[in-house]
């Protein structure tokens, strides 16, 4: 037993050191790709430094609208992790073999997702250096807010384990044992569901925002989610694949553009009871969605916003049900639609208007600062480094060229000698 | 889908391991390297202009909740306050930790006939309680309401006239209702802001954290951020200050109304009580029955604001009724024309 | 188990690239400085005159002082003599600055005694001084007194705590001019100018559909309701 875990302590630093390394190995195209993403980041660090020292002052939010694009893009990526389920749901339920040994990504999205959460949440609050505060007084289980830090932690968590024991074994040329993992798996599957529900809670539970105080809003965000997840998990697949040559298959492509367009129809279902629910009643509740929809007063900042969104998934929704999403083209156009379309219904069209006009009937409009979206562009392209470092070093994992017993020599991104056929039996880190 | 690569790897090397240093190598990895650090280094500069001391100082990372210090830690807290104050504002103050009273919950009644406009309550609390006046920050709302609603979502806080009142309006001034069911209080994730046994509820902006969801949670929209480091003339600092109310706070931390903690719990009125012209604003101790504020909930037609969203208030609004008298005299305008 | 750790690794040309690129960022995000552009608030500050806490008014106290020119004055310094002939109606020839806007309450004799000018004198022919004013009140304006005396109208100033402090209560007088008892209309101290707030109109002419007075008045007459000043409507 303390040999083993010797070993572990001997074996484990160095298969973190390997990974290091091999993060800064790739072609020009890799480097490219990995230096414009840090130039990005950087440029997000530092406009958080100056938010830092000035405060949220340099955000476009106000007391009006106390929550902006930081929270819209925590919460949309929130969504984007709970995504992950979309494919561990078809694998370990239903024992689907096309997507078997895509899991793993979707797996490493939704960590690389909840980073980013945090990240975000980091990003708006006041007093980021306070954030022992938490530990030491945790207002569970009154407040929902203590509900997501349990969700989106705990998440990040199994999905951390999940991944890392997986990708430890394969590195070991180890059959996973089961009972070290699959638990595991069924429990995310629910806390999957879970984080996204509370998130939705979050906002859902405030009687002062009407438009928040709807029940379909945990439902939308899991629809809105099991949309936007999936399609970005097709882009992304199709990357990883002309990129590294993993193979992918048509099958596994048309497995999640179905589940991507059940789960758009219904979203666009619920949106429009929602629209109905407000307008057909006129209540003066409704005053939130008049001015998101049509303006109120002569304000009318989120009105191209919404239109464009509904404009999106509509597009996306049509081209996926008709035949012509069978041309890849189409199908990525349809989905790059709806992960922009999604992101707006659930960041502008969703976040903002629940603050205007505000409790108090004041409109004063949202508009995101230059330093704001630099923050926010600077943590998405900080995600994608992560992503693109974390597929980086799993792939010659589990092709088998970067294991505990054997020299690494070969560049990951040449599969040209590989057949896919080596490929089902190194591959044995799924189920 | 093939991508051109710029050196194919030898089969024999490790790329995954530790480089072994040529100077080539070395060159190329220091090169790269430096850059980093570098950009890094640059991207972190602002963080420069990190000049208050206090804001980050040791002493302050490791002060405790409010409700768990002891009279030697809150001596401790109140010291390293007044110091900071007095090193930023040239003044001296006198800070102090107010307790409730026994037997004393806090009401307050605002009489709307009586109401003119005229916002001096808002001017005066924010000169008693040393609120920024860049980025504005004030507690208290007065919206214009014309006649027909208590939608206060009509209202029209922006109103500018040459003089106050208008005939076809009445005046709602809103400020924190100090419910006895505070959703903002629920919502804290980190017991920041609560409710003291007097009903006041207060914030500890030494533990706030600035998530600003007390501020969405607030149908009042009673609650305020600051969202830069508060600037108050030094010539306008109160130095009469305490603990809960009225210190000044920094950035990046909720503040609120509290019924001038720091005046009431000493006996006296709260500021906006005290400028207003027009004895609209009624305060007092509910469990006194011999209080003002007891009787006009015992003999006037009181209500609260948005009472369906179930947050007990303690602030009431009421309407006197109509002196006969001058209701048959029409030159006399709306307000205090019954008097 | 075979160790390669010790082999040349040879990062590709692009780190000289990347390094350069990096340099360059570096150059780039010191140029932006160290702070952005925030908004300022330059709204001018409200004056301490602006807002006086306390007593609204100076009220007559008993024996009434007038202040004429640094000289302290009482009534009966002039109304030294008998005046009980004197016709009510008459119209005045002092006290010209004294507005009379009382309602049907316009003789006044109805509340200064006519014997004694530094009394008030009630219905039943009794006089009172100054300091007593809300008894000469009481007589029209019942309940208003009744409210007064709970503390329901009027304003208490000074401690809520008797204990710890007076509570001042203040007369009629000394909020309403008696003679002219209605408060005259003042200029309301600035708006809000929040962080952001961007161009709010305080002077909208829309009558909110959701209001059903405005919308009954809008029926009846073309702007009917309207003081004829600015903010009709009460919306954004």
């Amino acid at each position: 037993m303390s040999d083993s875990i010797k070993e572990f302590a001997r074996e484990y630093p160095r298969f973190l050191y390997r990974c290091f390394r091999l993060s800064f190995v790739g072609d020009w195209k890799y480097y490219t790709w990995m230096f414009l993403l840090s130039v990005v980041a950087l440029f997000g660090l530092n406009a958080y430094a100056k938010q830092f020292v000035q405060g949220l002052v340099t955000t476009g939010m106000t007391d009006q609208v106390s929550w902006g694009l930081y929270i819209a893009n925590f919460t949309y990526l929130v969504g984007i992790a709970a995504a992950a389920v979309m494919l561990v749901i078809p694998v370990y339920v239903y024992k689907n073999k096309d997507l078997h040994n895509l899991v793993i990504f979707g797996e490493l999205l939704a960590v690389v997702a909840i980073i980013m959460c945090l990240l975000f949440i980091t990003a708006d609050l006041g007093r980021p250096d306070r954030f022992h505060h938490m530990l030491l007084r945790f207002n569970f289980p009154i407040s929902i807010l203590t509900w997501d830090v349990i969700a989106l932690n705990g998440y990040l968590l199994l999905n951390l384990h999940i991944c890392g024991y997986l990708i430890w074994c394969a590195y070991n040329k180890r059959t996973p044992t089961k009972k070290f993992y699959i638990p595991f798996v069924f429990v995310a599957i629910a806390w999957a569901i879970s984080i996204h529900t509370v998130t939705a809670f979050l906002y859902s539970g405030l009687g002062a925002r009407p438009f928040w105080n709807s029940a379909v809003i945990a439902p939308r965000f899991l629809a809105s989610a099991f949309a936007a997840g999936p399609a970005l998990i097709i882009l992304t697949l199709q990357v990883i694949k002309a990129s590294t040559g993993y193979p992918v298959s048509d099958k596994a492509i048309s497995t999640l553009k179905g589940i991507v367009t059940v789960a758009l129809g219904i979203n666009m279902f619920l949106l429009g009871s929602e629209v109905f629910t407000e307008f057909y009643t006129g209540t003066s509740h409704s005053v939130s969605a008049k001015y998101l929809f049509f303006g109120l007063h002569g304000h009318s900042a989120l009105v191209p916003w919404i239109w464009s969104a509904i404009a999106l998934n509509t597009f996306a929704l049509i081209a996926l049900l008709t035949p012509a999403s069978r041309n890849r083209w189409i199908l990525n156009a349809a989905c790059l639609a709806m992960i922009v379309g999604i992101w707006i219904e659930k960041g502008m069209g969703l976040i903002v208007p629940a603050f205007i006009p505000s409790p108090l009937g004041e409109i004063v409009e949202y508009v995101p600062t230059l330093n704001e979206v630099l923050v926010c562009t600077g943590i998405w392209a900080f995600g994608l480094l992560m992503y693109t470092i974390l597929v980086r070093v799993t792939i010659p994992v589990l092709y088998g060229d970067l294991l505990v017993d054997k020299v690494y020599h070969t560049d990951p991104s040449i599969f040209e000698a590989k057949q896919s056929s080596s490929m089902q039996e190194s591959a044995g880190v799924s189920p | 889908m093939q991508l051109p690569i710029m050196n194919q790897p030898e089969k024999t090397r490790d790329y995954a391991a530790r480089p072994g240093m040529t100077r080539r190598s070395f060159l190329r990895t220091g090169t790269a390297a430096t850059g980093a650090v570098a950009a890094i280094a640059a991207s972190l500069s602002p963080l420069r202009e990190l000049t208050d001391t206090d804001e980050f100082s040791v002493d302050r990372f490791l002060q405790k909740h409010y409700k768990e210090m002891d009279g030697q830690d809150m001596a401790a807290a109140l010291e390293r306050i007044s110091n900071a104050v007095e090193k930023r504002y040239e003044v001296r103050p006198e800070i102090r930790d107010y307790k409730p009273m026994d037997g004393v919950e806090f009401v307050y009644a605002l009489n709307l006939t009586r109401c003119i406009g005229c916002r001096k309550c808002v001017h005066a609390c924010v000169e008693e309680n040393n609120q920024s006046r860049s980025p504005e920050i004030q507690y208290i709302r007065v919206l214009e309401m014309p006649r027909g609603t208590t939608d206060i979502e009509q209202g029209n806080h922006h109103y500018e006239r040459a003089t106050v009142p208008s005939e076809d309006h009445y005046y709602m001034p809103i400020q924190c209702h100090q419910c006895a069911n505070p959703p903002c209080v629920k919502v804290c994730p980190v017991e920041a802001t609560w409710q003291e046994p007097d009903g006041i509820t207060v914030i500890d902006y030494d533990w706030c954290i600035g998530c600003r969801y007390c501020e969405a949670a607030c149908p009042y929209w009673a609650r305020r951020f600051n969202f830069a480091t508060p600037s108050i003339p030094k010539d306008k600092i109160n130095p009469d200050m305490s603990y809960l109310s009225n210190r000044p706070r920094e950035k990046g931390v909720m503040e609120k109304c509290h019924f001038c903690l720091h005046r009431t719990r000493q006996g006296k009125m709260p500021a906006c009580l005290e400028v207003c012209p027009t004895g609209a604003r009624k305060f007092g101790n509910v469990l006194d029955p011999n209080s003002e504020v007891r009787k006009i909930l015992e003999s006037k037609r009181v209500f609260v604001l948005k009472q369906e969203v179930g947050t007990l208030p303690r602030f009431f609004y009421y309407f006197d009724e109509r002196d006969p008298i001058n209701e048959t005299n029409p030159t006399n305008p709306v307000n205090g024309g019954d008097a | 188990m075979p160790r390669t750790d010790e082999n040349e690794n040879k990062i590709p040309v692009a780190g000289y690239f990347v390094g350069i690129g990096f340099l360059i960022t570096a150059v780039a995000l010191f140029m932006t400085g160290t702070a952005t552009e925030v908004p300022q608030n330059n709204s001018p500050a409200v004056r301490a005159q602006q807002i006086v806490p306390g007593v609204w008014r100076v009220a007559l106290t008993d024996p009434p002082i007038i202040v004429l020119e640094s000289m302290e004055m009482r009534c009966n310094h002039c109304h030294f003599i008998d005046m009980k002939t004197r016709d009510p109606k008459r119209g005045l020839v002092q006290h010209m600055d004294i507005k009379l806007s009382h309602g049907s309450n316009d003789v006044c004799l109805n509340c200064h005694d006519l014997t004694d000018r530094e009394k008030l004198t009630l219905r039943n022919d009794e006089t009172i001084g100054f300091d007593h004013v809300e008894q000469l009140c009481a007589q029209c304006h019942g309940p208003i007194y009744r409210d007064w005396q709970k503390g329901v109208h009027g304003k208490t100033i000074g401690y809520w705590n008797t204990d710890l402090g007076p509570a001042i209560k203040l007369s009629c007088t000394q909020c309403h001019d008696p003679h002219s008892p209605a408060y005259d209309p003042m200029p309301p101290l600035p708006g809000p100018n929040t962080l952001r707030m961007g161009k709010q109109s305080g002077a909208l002419d829309i009558i909110d559909e959701r209001n059903p007075l405005q919308r009954w008045r809008l029926k009846e007459g073309q702007g009917h309701g309207s003081d004829g000043d600015t903010g009709h409507g009460g919306d954004h």
